[in-house]
């Protein structure tokens, strides 16, 4: 699969693009996706499978949160960035679930709504980001 | 029978204390209820101490079959409306099940047990309500308990016990029977008695369950549906029916198929009746099946006659070749449901060294993630996607370790923890949870939940497995005191087997095989007893064979060895119930008659002189009958004390052989006399 080949990495996952939403931090983490790798025995398969199980669980997630800050609904929101800071973190996106950890700990604190909100924004655009560089990688791009 | 006595061999299985018993609430009632007069008010409150039994009891006594009525929605309402004994009944029974584990008898089929107990339950429950006569409760609770005593023997006896499965798989229940008595001098129906009267069950419910044990092995012909003992027998048929595999005998195939065809004429139905109470029975098994977690499948009428077709091809086929056994049918009704070929086939291939892991997590990425860290270093693993269903795992697989995530929705990890540590299996368990954040007022509450150890999320492998590693240890030494619990219980049940040996051939008189003067004089004692405290009767009937020097002087000791077992062998075999003969010396011996008066002991000891007479002894170089001399003496003849009474009968006997021999004498046949002598004995 092509997106095994890195570029300025060597022979691991790529570490891809740079995200303008996190002042230009990396999207997908190259360290966490070669553990990934290294977890399923090399298999890219395996990677494939993981990374399509995420998008498909992310979309419930997304949309959980969506309505959650529309809401404003702290506790759906709580719950959907909870779910996806570990299963982010696993596929590579780990700013996104820091971003995600960070909207958790506001949900949490009960911080007013506009600090909720405008993280939660964040989160909804660095998710964009991480879902077209995953499917990028599956190579549905 | 009323107050029969405990068999020593029950006791041995019980000082085990590995039999299959109620725990929690269950020993609490028992505590409760260990008298008649307990405390309906107390039961009804340990009742609800548990709710998931108050739920099924519930839920039991607002079945469909009693329609019409206004719904229970308490303990106390259920009470007043069955009766707080049935509602005893059913507590212990749900209790029972719910300490269930899929035990060490390799070859004994734990799930297929539970599925056919749960099935009977029901067919008997439904069959009450189409015939009457039995509260449908108790047939359901007797249903459940019918087989008990073999999942004890499979319990207390693992290893040998898998041996008597295996020598005779797929042979009759007599077979069955015949090797548990060899092997442990007592069988499953005795031993299910013994623990209902244990449980404070009514002795008419635990006899009728026992009848139900040994009348399954003759034809269904003559069986009405009048007695719960019947009831069960045909319940059995129906649930037996409906757990045909591939690997059950023709000949069993074709004994329930007789019995449902003598069902339909007892109940006069025609196939579209019994399909309905089939699919009626089997839509009940699978809502139970459902709530207790015990496998159960999707069963037709249909299907079970085209099973039984085939099994009776299969059986006829077996009888014209005359093969015994070993012809399959491949008769499938329960598709789903583990074959005892399956169950031997683990047995033998047994993965021992495997540590069983169950992960839990509702992300489903951390799940894969997860269940592939753990099969890569050789777990064998199961996983569930949330708390409750990883419960039913646990009770069901009893995993070694547990990783759990703290944030399910729902049941969390920590309440998972909680209530595995509530329950038998769940509380030796291994359990790591993950959690995502490290706050540290989450993490005491986590190990006062009793959780071994955490991992933060997102999991690094490396350090999960450092963590689990641990684990291992722990589990490793658990299996290892598991495994000297084990062995020190074998040798403990050995002993006591060896000891009990010891102590019938003490009692045992070796010529003859019948009990010898030591036991006999122990049972006299303990009957005269019996008679003083509760006035109940008893007899002693002293038997002397006629001529007996003779036979000896003409045709030598070996032959007058042969006539002394002959002789005893005829008497015994005239013996019903609790009669019991004993060698006490030479060619005299002694009966011991419970419940006879001075009348029914003279008839008893004219049917045994007759019997004797008939009796032709064949030894070399004689063939010919002997007869006997009798003297009776009887409690109600009022003696003072044993000595006196056995004299009596000595001298009873003696009057017989100077009156000619091969006769009956009492010995007060004055009843004047008798009258004199009772007067004595209240003034003694």
């Amino acid at each position: 699969m092509h997106f095994m080949k890195t570029s300025g990495d060597s022979g691991g996952p790529q570490a891809h693009t740079h995200s303008p939403e996190n002042g230009g931090g990396v999207v997908l983490d190259a360290k966490a996706l070669r553990a990934l790798e290294d977890l399923g025995g090399g298999d890219t398969a395996f990677v494939a499978e993981i990374v399509e199980l995420y998008l498909a669980e992310a979309v419930t997630r997304m949309h959980e949160m969506q309505v959650g800050l529309d809401g404003p609904e702290r506790e759906r929101v709580l719950q959907a960035a909870h779910a996806l800071k570990s299963s982010s973190a696993h596929v590579g996106a780990i700013e996104f679930a820091r971003c995600c950890a960070e909207l958790e700990v506001h949900c949490r604190a009960g911080d007013g709504s506009d600090d909720l909100v405008l993280t939660g924004r964040r989160a909804v655009a660095m998710y964009g980001e991480v879902q077209s560089a995953l499917k990028a990688l599956l190579g549905e791009s | 029978m009323q107050n029969r006595v405990i068999p020593v061999e029950f006791e041995e299985l019980k000082s085990s204390g590995t039999l299959p018993s109620p725990a929690g609430v269950g020993i609490k009632i028992l505590e409760i209820t260990r008298t008649d007069e307990f405390s309906a008010d107390d039961m009804g409150q340990a009742i609800m101490s548990d709710s998931s039994l108050t739920g099924r009891v519930l839920e039991l006594a607002n079945s469909a079959d009693r329609a019409g009525q206004e719904p229970i929605t308490t303990v106390s309402a259920a009470i007043m409306r069955l009766g707080a004994t049935t509602v005893r009944n059913l507590a212990l029974a749900f209790s029972v099940i719910s300490e269930r584990d899929n035990g060490a008898c390799n070859g004994f089929n734990y799930p297929l047990y539970w599925s056919g107990s749960l099935a009977r339950a029901v067919a008997a429950k439904s069959l009450s309500v189409h015939v009457g006569g039995v509260s449908s409760e108790e047939a359901y609770v007797a249903g459940l308990l019918a087989e008990v005593g073999v999942l004890a023997l499979a319990t207390v006896h693992s290893e040998p016990y898998a041996k008597v499965l295996l020598e005779t798989r797929g042979q009759p229940m007599s077979a069955v029977l015949a090797a548990e008595n060899t092997a442990f001098d007592i069988d499953h129906s005795t031993v299910g008695y013994c623990m209902m009267l244990d449980w404070g069950l009514p002795d008419s419910f635990a006899s009728a369950v026992e009848s139900f044990n040994l009348e399954r092995l003759s034809p269904a012909g003559d069986v009405t549906l009048d007695t719960l003992s019947d009831l069960l027998r045909f319940a059995d048929a129906i649930s037996s029916a409906m757990l045909l595999t591939a690997t059950t005998p023709p000949r069993r195939i074709n004994e329930v198929g007789e019995q449902i065809e003598r069902l339909q004429e007892v109940l006069g139905y025609s196939d579209a009746d019994v399909a309905r109470l089939v699919g009626q029975i089997a839509g009940e098994w699978s809502r139970w099946g459902e709530r207790l977690d015990i496998a159960t499948c999707d069963v037709s009428f249909e299907s079970i006659k085209e099973a039984i077709r085939r099994g009776r091809e299969a059986f006829k086929k077996e009888v014209s070749l005359q093969t015994g056994g070993g012809i399959r049918c491949e008769s499938v009704v329960a598709d789903n449901i583990v074959t005892t070929e399956d169950v031997v086939e683990d047995a033998r291939g047994l993965v021992a060294e495997k540590i069983k892991v169950l992960a839990v997590d509702d992300d489903p990425v951390a799940l894969r993630l997860l269940v592939t860290v753990l099969r890569k270093q050789g777990f064998d693993v199961s996983f569930a996607k949330n708390g409750a269903e990883a419960m039913r795992i646990s009770m069901r697989e009893g995993p070694d370790l547990i990783v759990a995530d703290q944030e399910m929705p729902e049941m969390s990890g920590l309440e998972l923890t909680r209530a595995l540590r509530r329950s038998k299996r769940g509380a030796s368990m291994y359990i790591v949870l993950l959690t995502g954040a490290q706050e540290e007022d989450l993490l005491v509450e986590a190990f006062e939940s009793g959780v071994d150890d955490y991992v933060q999320k997102p999991f690094d492998a490396r350090h999960l497995m450092a963590r689990l590693r641990a684990g291992m240890r722990i589990v490793g030494l658990q299996r290892r005191i598991e495994e000297d619990r084990r062995t020190i219980l074998r040798q403990l049940a050995d002993k006591n087997n060896f000891n009990r040996k010891l102590k019938m051939l003490s009692l045992t008189d070796l010529l003859t095989e019948v009990p010898n003067r030591r036991h006999a004089m122990e049972r006299v004692e303990s009957e005269w007893k019996s008679s003083v405290r509760s006035g109940s009767q008893f007899a002693v009937l002293m038997v002397d064979i006629d001529r007996f020097k003779a036979v000896n002087d003409t045709y030598g000791h070996d032959v007058g060895d042969v006539v002394l077992k002959s002789t005893a062998q005829a008497i015994s075999g005239t013996l019903r119930g609790e009669n019991q003969v004993a060698r006490l010396g030479g060619e005299e011996f002694l009966i011991i008659a419970r419940g006879a008066n001075a009348e029914d002991a003279r008839v008893l000891g004219e049917r045994v002189r007759l019997v004797v007479e008939e009796n032709v002894v064949e030894a070399e170089g004689f063939r010919d009958g002997v007869t006997i001399s009798i003297g009776v003496a009887s409690f109600d003849q009022g003696f003072v004390g044993i000595s006196e009474m056995m004299k009596a009968a000595d001298d009873a006997v003696y009057q017989a052989k100077t009156l000619g021999r091969n006769q009956v004498r009492s010995a007060r046949e004055d009843p004047q006399e008798a009258d004199g002598l009772l007067a004595r004995r209240k003034s003694a």
